[in-house]
């Protein structure tokens, strides 16, 4: 019995010593005399090759590994990065880059207008254009070439307004030397990439996070942090509980939930930024060939009864703007039209428009007939398990109803509803797209072009409501080949018009980016631009003198490039589209919103390790003694 | 035993096994919905992007096309490109999380087993008593609390509000480790709050059987017999414990899938990078590649297990008749 | 040879279930107490317009309030009251808690019949699937035709019920297959009975308590897989069930919010019917299954 006794304690000992070590918050960490940063991002890694990476995550590192020839920051005009200026021979159809001279790839090699030619070769004029130009590039673009160390001419086959966010910013420079020598449709690149961005690779850890250091040799100045690390989460709310337990700087690729900002603000080391220049933009879409959508007036008396407003207020707790009626919204700058605006709620000139047009309840169920006597009952398809959405379309409904439309929400997983909005099967749609950012036609033309709406029943990718307006069409495709910004901002003006008035999809809010990072550790973030973005990251340095250690001064910066400000400010003039700078609201900080959210604290009961310690020793204690009580009892 | 019965098992193991080969191969592609669009969409491509890549992935092909290459591949051991690692290998997708899911399991199995029998053991041998009713109670409570909420609470108060441990994760990413010892101890934090959940969540089906077995066991007769001798207690409490343990072990062969089932919470709430998760982003997404190789896996692993288990039963207790 | 007429067999069967009743309802502990628990939602369910203070659908209030006088339990996130909420929802929990698991029990006890009493060819058929649907992984399975039947109610149920009948089958299987062998059967058999009668008469009142119990306890896993199903998104948005509160207060953060009992109340309401249709459950199965008994412990 004594020996038991013994052997019990004995393992209650082990366990309590276990339980510690466990729960001890200190782990043993080197103490690392390099400065490392850490960013969260939710996502994976697919692989680095920019040419066919799909994911976020993937793509926010293949953004910092790898560079392009010019950068637009959030003042929404195209800047010089690689390219040290540009000119644009309208008459020619030519757009000459002179690159930066000395840059440098990581590996040591020099980065020469060789590479771009040798770049844009791949996707435009190569045995792979088939699988890598998934742009079509290759309809636009005569040739590429490489005139001198330092210049490169694109030429084009015809007048191509947007073709500049194409060649500037969304294809990096690659290098020549290693892509060469790969199959670049199947090429992951994860094993060692080398790019000529301001972080060079050092390791990935599937799953897990991407590791990368400073690049001594960037053009414009080494980062003032040693090593960068990247940690990748599986969903968003473990980024922000890391954040706040200090175990990231910074979070990308996310934007925080609007309920959540109050409890980020309590801690005086995070700081909560809002991007005036991204955004979401959320929308309802009517099946237009479909009876009674095909009818504007009933579309617009739909469309009298959505309070945007209130949904922004409760949905999205104020995090949100009202959407534009003409799909354009004010955040996109100089291409919205200020005439546009949104319409308010009216319930009675809803049923006065409903009315108008024959639709009228004549059994008195609460429910309106259309003239040949089939009752308004509808589905609002949306997304299953989000929210954002489900609230919003369960308040829909209920205005809707209130009109005498019955209306039933149906929600489906992704593929399912994306199939059914694409065949057609369906009587209106909730949805919601990102792009808000990309050139203005890549925003229009896919989602209003006619082109893009097969009949019902073959697949509509993004003209999936089947909007089919001839005069949009030819508007759509004029405001491509207008080469003149100004001529071009006026057929977009006008296109935003008719979209206003045809109402093919009610534009419900632009939710607001929400960003957050910690200010104890890392001083000069760069709020404007987003403090986990490229430009941030290059200027972002540790706060107090004491970890830094010695950093390499940049060798390679011309005498125009000081800082990283500077570098973006330099605006090359240009007649393609580049444009001056509107940004239409500016909102740096979140804390105005936040008395909008009615949310209680609790306190922050913070236990101590003395406690932690008592707790567990407590506990053990207790499984000894009901150890020692069964054995005794056994 | 007769070899007959083997032989039937078997062949009926082979038949069970073919259909589920075809229906692995149906089931993802059953679910309306273009993966190639969801991809193209979500990643900002162009709509003629959608062509492309639906050639490039061979979805262009007619459905039986796609199963003889589906079939040819699985006897090579291949099971292509993940659509939306593309081009990692499915293989490699699941190799690299599969290593977690089983660490995950394993611990979790191991505690879920040796919790749950020995309550059911101490329910069982004093049955009858305020032991038995307290442990039948508590367990039948636990039995049926939701695994996740568990989690999420769990990971509130000891991650986030205590402190005491990560919230997520599978390790500290960035951390510097001297030894093996810091790693092991850095992956141990990181699993002691999904195991503790899923340990309490799920022990209680175990306690149910083993106790009711042991009560069983406790009326057979050569237990009152040894009683009877004047045993001492506790070589008869081993001689019942020993006896009880066959179905908490066929349990735990059965149980494998419930396990896949809860890895899928688990790896939800934890962001553990596991399979579990990645098979159900590739149920969202429709990444069948992947969904035919980890359905087939999972299958394999049930089926083998299963049919162990059959045979040990009916190795171990000879009442067990073959029909 | 003995013969049994139908009369006695059915005074056997009332006895039989007056006696259950009573060992049930009285005389385990267990039994009563589930007994109660179950009562005691169900009351809840059939006055929850009474019992509500307002209703579950109106957003009648700002969004986030924290419990007070006039909301218990605070409002959600679009100002819905979460304690009629979780009123209402107990009415969703008896509805698919009670009609998933019946189906599937149905289909479980047609094809374990069919499988036991027919053998051959049918039984190889049944046997077979039954090896199939053990082998498929069930959450993935379920997570699929969920996300093909679309996110309703019904379909929960319908899932439910598709992937649910393989373990009653199995075992109404084992048992038909023993109560063949038994005398009476054999019996009846001799006395000329078809097969439907032997089935109607003999094996169906052998094997209908157990399904009793298979239905009460499978009540508990059909919640938490409609539970389960709405935290991972799956769930019926438009329904009022404890699911969906939870997967609400899971997605907004109801915890770190510090709103406590909108995260807290719904689960353990889960859990405490959970406990009662297990406890019911067991003290079934402990009656037919004589050993299992408390009071004749050694």
């Amino acid at each position: 019995m004594i020996k038991d006794r013994i052997k019990i304690i004995g393992m209650s000992v082990i366990l309590a010593v276990m339980l510690l070590s466990l729960i001890s918050p200190s782990i043993a960490h080197a103490q690392q005399k390099e400065t490392v940063l850490k960013v969260g991002i939710p996502g994976e890694i697919d692989n680095f090759n920019p040419l066919i990476g799909l994911f976020g995550a993937a793509g926010y590192i293949r953004g910092l590994l790898f560079d392009t020839l010019l950068i637009m920051p959030s003042n929404r005009s195209y800047c010089p990065w690689l390219a040290q200026s540009w000119t644009v021979n309208e008459k020619n159809l030519t757009i000459t880059f002179k690159l930066r001279p000395n840059l440098k790839w990581h590996d040591g090699q020099p980065l020469t207008a060789k590479d771009v030619e040798f770049t844009f070769n791949l996707i435009i004029n190569s045995k792979y254009t088939p699988k890598l130009d998934r742009w079509n590039l290759h309809n636009y673009i005569a040739y590429v070439k490489a005139i001198d160390n330092r210049t490169v001419v694109f030429k084009l086959k015809e007048p191509f307004a947007p073709i500049l966010w194409y060649i500037g910013l969304l294809i990096p420079v690659l290098p020549e030397h290693i892509w060469s020598k790969v199959d670049p449709t199947t090429f992951k690149n994860t094993e060692h990439p080398i790019g000529s961005g301001p972080f060079k690779f050092v390791k990935y850890t599937p799953g897990v996070s991407v590791e990368l250091e400073a690049f001594d040799d960037y053009f414009a100045g080494r980062p003032k942090i040693d090593k960068l690390i990247i940690g990748l989460y599986k969903s968003t709310d473990s980024v922000l509980l890391d954040l706040q337990a200090g175990a990231i700087d910074a979070i990308a690729g996310m934007t925080v939930a609007p309920e959540l900002v109050p409890t980020l603000l309590k801690d005086p080391h995070i700081r909560v930024v809002i991007r005036p220049d991204l955004g979401y933009i959320r929308f309802m879409g009517f099946n237009l060939d479909k009876y009674p959508f095909n009818v504007r007036e009933f579309r617009e008396a739909v469309a009298y009864a959505i309070d945007k407003d209130y949904i922004v207020k409760t949905v999205m707790l104020g995090y949100a703007d009202p959407a534009a009626d003409g799909w354009v919204q004010p955040i996109q700058g100089i291409w919205y039209n200020k005439a546009i605006g949104y319409r308010k709620q009216n319930l009675t000139k809803a049923m006065q428009i409903l009315d108008s047009i024959g639709f009228i309840d004549r059994d008195g169920d609460g429910i309106r007939e259309t003239p040949n006597g089939t009752k308004l009952e509808f589905t609002l398809l949306t997304l299953a398990g989000r929210t954002e959405f489900e609230r919003t379309a369960e308040i829909i409904a209920n205005w809707l109803n209130q009109i005498g439309i019955k209306v039933k929400v149906e929600a489906y997983s992704l593929g399912t509803v994306d199939h059914k909005e694409g065949v057609g099967d369906f009587d209106m749609g909730l949805m919601g797209v990102g792009g808000l950012t990309a050139e203005i036609d890549y925003y229009l033309y896919p989602r209003f072009h006619s082109s893009g709406a097969p009949p019902i029943g073959k697949y509509a990718p993004r003209n999936w409501f089947r909007y089919r307006n001839p005069e949009v069409d030819k508007l759509l495709e004029e405001q491509r080949t207008e080469l003149n910004l100004t001529k071009r901002i006026q057929i977009v003006y006008k296109i935003q018009e008719i979209i206003a008035h045809d109402i093919p999809v009610v534009t419900l809010y632009v939710k607001r980016y929400v960003t957050a990072y910690r200010t104890d550790r890392f001083v000069n973030w760069n709020e404007k631009e987003g403090p986990a973005s490229k430009l941030s990251l290059l200027q972002v340095k540790p706060r107090g003198p004491a970890t830094v250690t010695t950093t390499k001064t940049a060798t390679s910066v011309t005498t125009s490039v000081v800082t990283t400000s500077k570098v973006y400010t330099t605006v090359v003039k240009t007649t393609i589209s580049g444009t001056p700078t509107t940004v239409v609201k500016t909102m740096t900080s979140a804390t105005t919103y936040t008395t909008t959210v009615p949310v209680t604290y609790t306190k922050k009961t913070g236990i101590s390790t003395a406690a932690a310690i008592g707790i567990a020793i407590i506990i053990a204690i207790i499984a000894a003694a009901i150890a020692y009580w069964a054995a005794k009892r056994g | 035993m007769p070899s007959s019965f083997l032989v039937r098992r078997s062949i009926r193991l082979i038949i069970t096994f073919f259909i589920i080969v075809i229906l692995d191969f149906l089931l993802p592609r059953l679910m309306p919905g273009n993966p190639v669009a969801i991809l193209v969409k979500q990643s900002g491509l162009p709509d003629s992007a959608i062509q492309q890549l639906t050639k490039q992935f061979e979805l262009d092909k007619p459905l039986y096309d796609q199963f003889i290459a589906y079939i040819v591949n699985l006897f090579k051991g291949n099971w292509g490109y993940s659509y939306r690692y593309y081009p990692t290998p499915v293989k490699d997708l699941i190799f690299q999380r599969l290593p977690w899911t089983l660490l995950l399991l394993g611990t979790s199995s191991i505690t879920v087993f040796l919790f749950g029998v020995f309550q059911g053991f101490l329910a069982g041998w004093r049955h009858g008593t305020k032991t038995d009713s307290t442990i039948t109670l508590v367990a039948v409570l636990v039995y049926a609390i939701p695994y996740y909420w568990l989690a999420l609470v769990l990971q509130y108060f000891f991650g986030y509000k205590l402190k005491w441990l990560p919230t997520s994760q599978a390790l500290t990413f960035g951390a510097v480790y001297h030894n093996f010892l810091d790693y092991a101890l850095d992956v141990a934090r990181h699993l002691v709050l999904p195991v503790t959940a899923i340990t309490l969540t799920a022990y209680a089906a175990y306690t149910l059987v083993t106790r009711n077995t042991m009560i069983d066991v406790l009326g057979e007769d050569f237990i009152v017999t040894a009683k009877a001798k004047g045993l001492p207690e506790r070589k008869v409490m081993w001689h019942a414990a020993r006896n009880a343990m066959l179905p908490p072990v066929t349990m735990l062969a059965i149980r494998l899938g419930h396990m896949v089932g809860g890895a899928v919470f688990t790896e939800t709430v934890f962001s553990y990078p596991g399979v579990g998760l990645l098979i159900y982003e590739s149920i969202i997404y429709k990444d069948y590649p992947v969904l035919n190789a980890a359905f087939f896996i999972l299958a394999i692993t049930v089926i083998i297990a299963n049919f162990i288990a059959d045979l040990l039963y009916a190795w171990l207790d000879p009442r067990v008749r073959y029909r | 040879m003995t013969r049994i007429t139908l009369s006695e067999e059915r005074k056997e069967s009332i006895t039989k279930l007056l006696h259950g009743l009573y060992y049930i309802f009285i005389k385990d502990k267990k039994g009563l107490l589930g007994f109660t628990i179950i009562m005691g939602f169900a009351i809840i369910a059939i006055f929850a317009p009474q019992l509500a203070p307002y209703n579950p659908r109106a957003m009648i209030g700002r969004p986030f309030e924290p419990p007070s006088h006039k909301h218990l339990l605070g409002t959600n996130d679009v100002g819905q009251d979460i304690l009629s909420e979780v009123i209402y929802g107990t009415r969703v929990s008896f509805y698919v808690g009670l009609t998933a698991p019946t189906i599937s029990t149905i289909i479980g006890l047609l094809l374990g019949l069919a499988a036991g009493y027919m053998g051959g060819k049918i039984d190889e058929l049944i046997s077979g699937s039954i090896d199939v649907m053990l082998a498929i992984p069930g959450l993935p399975l379920i997570i699929i035709l969920a996300a093909y039947l679309g996110q309703s109610l019904n379909n929960i149920i319908l899932v439910l019920a598709i992937t649910g009948w393989v373990g009653v089958a199995r075992v109404v299987r084992s048992q038909v297959l023993s109560i063949k062998e038994r005398l009476y059967v054999e019996a009846a058999r001799a006395v000329g009975a078809s097969d439907s009668r032997i089935m109607l008469n003999h094996i169906l009142p052998n094997v209908m308590p157990l399904m009793a119990a298979y239905v009460i306890l499978g009540a508990t896993s059909a919640i938490l897989t409609e539970a389960g199903l709405s935290f991972l998104g799956l769930g019926d948005p438009t329904a009022i069930s404890w699911g969906q509160i939870l997967h609400h207060a899971q997605v907004k953060h109801a915890l770190q919010l510090g709103l406590w009992l909108w995260a807290i109340v719904p689960g353990l309401m889960i859990a405490l019917m959970g406990m009662g249709f297990t406890l019911l459950g067991m003290s079934m199965e402990e009656y037919l299954n004589p050993r299992l008994r408390s009071y004749q412990a050694a």
